[in-house]
């Protein structure tokens, strides 16, 4: 008794073990070796360590940024930023356990749905499959829902996105790729729809629908090569400028020189998600392929639905005008949530190359260039809007200076926030 | 079928999308011995001039018409070699990443109904490796 009342007040509480466990148990499922077993479940624990550690100097670093902002502006800033959440909900406010649950949960739900209905998707993005196990979990938190429900309830909601995402898209990813054979997985979806929605009020039509990749565009976003350079391009500014409004005061630390510690914070943000994103990798990197091994062989018809880099090359120019496009938006969206009562969320990069990117193409596939440019604009305010609304239930749970990007799931938690609590509420 | 349903399954009317307008990936249509016969007499003779060819572009052009014969001849491993091969000297968006990626697809499906688990994985990495190829090209197109 002694030794089980150990094991599950010390070890299974764990969200590192929890974690691992998930692993072992697909390996096994896949009758891996047992070499294989034993080095890819201590690979998923060093990755939720790896993860944690990331969080961490994430964390710290929003600190130091949200107080600088709050001195500079007398303003909420927030930084828009899935890994930081995802990071501070398994590190500091101890969800591992529920997100980790519902991570699987949501591969069950995705492969019973895709089994036996119509809907032959298979969510095959591992992270984006963990950003909205997060985000369900911290909706499921949102609401006051004990574990048991958050994971059930988690786990039902992801898999329905896991399948309608991608089944919404299909129309669009059809026209783009110019055949049925495979989907796209990213929970962006709310924001590409909402894209070609604008570019279809907006944009051209018929014959007098140009194609975004009729024009040649000029190359100059070498910074966006490399995805910690694209990062750091907006980090550091942004702390340096906000660093000069706050004064040595509320920017510096000890004996540094406040500038010079506002860069080397931006620069902590920047590591930060590079550990983090590392942390990630290693630990998906034996679950993903463990469980998207046996989702296709329960169903071998399924329709795999992949990350978004899937479409970039059936449009090139229109990735790059949804990114410029979507980060003009985002700017515009970042002076206009205060004027609207909302918090100020800042441009977040990767989103806005990524999420931009993709939205650009739906853009141009609907409505040319005017729906790319158009279209691309209202997208940016549209996905700078959805993490305002969410800030203040974050920041009630106890979430630092950060709020989530990816649209769907950003959607799934004020489902939560929005729908459910009241009507518990109510009740 | 509900209308949702019917926009989401299949029905692209909305948007202007024209479903009848679907690119055809493979030539279904049943060949003749004498196509088959021509079709391999230019596989042989792409192939000589692969073997003869020394400037990139030239072996790009070549192997990817040799993909598409293979895909006509119903060949899919040499047609993913033919493309493979393209890419590796030069990774590009064009004809061998559309393709391959459909090709990965049915070899995947064709590992999941043999429930061939290493199989299954060795199509999903080739996609996978596809999909960063996709964001390695589109980050270095952009200066």
């Amino acid at each position: 008794m002694v030794v089980i009342n150990f094991i599950i007040q010390n070890i299974l509480t764990q969200s590192a073990i929890i974690i691992a466990l998930i692993a072992l148990l697909g390996l096994v499922l896949q009758k891996k070796s047992f070499g294989t077993v034993l080095t890819g479940t201590f690979k998923t624990l060093l990755g939720f360590e790896v993860l944690s550690a990331g969080s961490t100097v994430i964390t710290a670093s929003l600190t130091y940024f949200g107080k600088i902002f709050q001195h500079a502006f007398h303003l909420n800033g927030v930084v828009p930023s899935i890994e930081a959440i995802n990071g501070q909900a398994m590190n500091t406010l101890g969800l591992g356990n529920e997100i980790a649950f519902t991570f699987l949960g949501i591969f069950i739900v995705n492969i019973i749905i895709a089994r036996f209905s119509p809907w032959k998707y298979i969510f095959l993005t591992g992270q984006a499959l963990l950003w909205m196990s997060t985000m369900t979990v911290v909706g499921g938190k949102i609401c006051g829902f004990n574990t048991v429900v958050t994971v059930v309830l988690g786990s039902i909601i992801g898999g329905i996105f896991a399948v309608a995402m991608p089944a919404l898209a299909q129309p669009f990813v059809r026209k783009i790729t110019g055949n049925d054979a495979i989907a796209l997985g990213h929970f962006c979806t709310v924001g590409y729809l909402f894209e070609a929605g604008a570019a279809w009020i907006f944009g051209e039509r018929g014959e007098n629908k140009h194609s975004v990749e009729d024009i040649k565009l000029p190359k100059a976003l070498e910074f966006m090569q490399d995805t910690y350079l694209s990062v750091a391009v907006v980090m550091v500014p942004l702390y340096l400028i906000t660093a000069a409004f706050a004064g040595p005061k509320w920017a510096g630390v000890g004996t540094t020189n406040y500038m010079v510690e506002s860069f080397l914070q931006a620069v902590q943000f920047v590591v930060g998600v590079y550990v983090l994103l590392a942390g990630v990798r290693l630990l998906l990197g034996e679950i993903v392929p463990a469980f998207r091994g046996i989702a296709m062989k329960l169903v071998p018809d399924a329709k795999p639905a992949l990350d978004c880099p899937v479409l970039f090359p059936y449009s090139p120019n229109a990735v790059i005008l949804g990114f410029v496009t979507t980060t003009i938006g985002t700017v515009i969206g970042m002076f206009l949530m205060p004027v609207m009562g909302l918090a100020v969320i800042l441009p977040g990069m990767l989103t806005n190359f990524f999420a931009g990117g993709t939205a650009g193409i739906f853009g141009n596939v609907v409505g040319g260039r005017r729906g790319a440019i158009i279209g691309g604009v209202l997208h940016g305010l549209f996905i700078t809007l959805l993490p305002a609304l969410l800030v203040v239930a974050l920041q009630s749970l106890g979430f630092v200076n950060a709020s989530a990007t990816d649209s769907d799931t950003i959607v799934a938690a004020l489902m939560y926030a929005f729908i459910f609590a009241p009507i518990l509420k109510a009740i | 079928m509900t209308k949702i349903a019917d926009f989401v399954m299949g029905d692209d009317a909305m948007f202007g999308f024209n479903k009848k307008k679907k690119v055809e990936f493979t030539n279904a249509k049943e060949l003749t011995s004498k196509e088959i016969e021509n079709l391999i007499i230019r596989a042989a003779n792409l192939k000589k001039e692969i073997s003869e060819a020394n400037a990139d572009d030239e072996k790009i052009k070549l192997y990817e018409d040799l993909g598409t014969v293979y895909v006509k001849l119903n060949q899919t491993d040499n047609a993913i070699f033919a493309y493979e091969a393209s890419l590796k000297i030069k990774e590009q968006f064009g004809d061998a990443y559309n393709v391959l990626l459909n090709l990965y697809e049915e070899k995947r499906k064709i590992a999941a109904v043999a429930k061939d688990d290493a199989e299954i994985q060795k199509w999903i990495g080739k996609t996978d490796s596809l999909l960063d190829m996709s964001k390695r090209v589109l980050r270095s197109n952009m200066f």
